[in-house]
């Protein structure tokens, strides 16, 4: 198996969480299950690499990703609750309190 | 034989990876999300990581997509509203990610890119010493990963520890009598003859 199987994969996956976050505008949820769609891409990576390069680093970070990403979910699905609490919709558009 | 399976399985990723970001229904968004990571698990399993693929059926099925399933069933959002403005942004996306593509896949191509020859921790002298996935993946974890599997281990507990603090709301009326307002009270504002 050579190295550009996995890499058409990753990129597709990664491309299409990266289309995710802007195509869907007024939910937040889905925005998060895309960040999770890149992060598995990046797993998809570096088992793949770990695979062909006969190394086990990539799967150790691998791991570490996974870490990260759970960790990344649990605090934006926080953040998401007590912001559905304040303003009752989970659009992006309403995310205007700093006025950037 | 292992690369048709391995084409079978990143057509359905794909194809279900799509689906979540394009089904309207949240639920069956989350749903799809879960069959991606079903599959996601078989690949790593073609790619002999054994441990990763459990790993990443217990993290992702086991708990980040049921807490996804659980915030979509409580916030009860009406559909209509979430497809709005999305023919709006889904150009200048595609516009975007087609350069992105582009850029990707001829780097791929080009013969610049050197892949190294020799793995640093290599696997098959590993598994030649008797040591399955999982062991190995142990024995380097707990010595030279150390510090960075401390490091995440803290990273999980500030998650933790941040998602308690930020969904914890002060109760509006307690049924309990803070101490210092009950020490404070004065026989004369609290009792009246009518």
């Amino acid at each position: 198996m050579e190295h550009i199987h996995f890499l058409i994969l990753s990129t597709s996956v990664f491309a299409i969480g990266f289309l995710g976050i802007f195509v869907n505008r007024k939910n937040i949820i889905t925005i998060l299950m895309s960040i999770e769609l890149m992060l598995l891409s990046a797993n998809i990576n570096f088992v793949g690499f770990s695979y062909l390069l006969d190394d086990l680093s990539g799967q150790i970070f691998s791991l570490f990703i996974l870490v990260v990403a759970a960790a990344e979910a649990a605090i934006g699905l926080a953040i998401l609750t007590i912001f559905f609490k304040k303003t009752s919709s989970i659009s992006i558009d309403t995310i205007s309190r700093l006025k950037g | 034989m292992t690369l048709y399976f391995f084409y079978f399985f990143t057509f359905i990723v794909i194809l279900s990876s799509f689906l979540v970001i394009f089904v309207s229904n949240p639920v069956h968004s989350v749903l799809f999300l879960i069959f991606t990571f079903f599959n996601a698990a078989i690949i790593f399993l073609i790619f002999k990581a054994e441990f990763l693929a459990m790993t990443l059926l217990i993290v992702y099925v086991g708990a980040v997509a049921v807490l996804f399933l659980f915030v979509v069933m409580m916030l009860n959002i009406s559909e209509s509203v979430i497809k709005e403005g999305f023919l709006r942004y889904f150009p200048f996306g595609l516009l975007l990610i087609s350069i992105f593509l582009i850029e990707l896949f001829m780097i791929f191509n080009s013969d610049k890119v050197i892949f190294p020859e020799n793995g640093f921790l290599k696997i098959n002298e590993i598994m030649n010493l008797g040591m399955d996935n999982t062991k190995s993946l142990g024995l380097f974890l707990y010595t030279d990963y150390f510090i960075i599997f401390q490091i995440s281990g803290f990273l999980l507990l500030l998650a933790m520890i941040g998602a308690i603090v930020l969904a914890h709301s002060d109760i509006k009326n307690p049924k309990s009598i803070s101490p210092i307002n009950q020490k404070n009270v004065d026989k004369k504002t609290i009792i009246k003859l009518n």
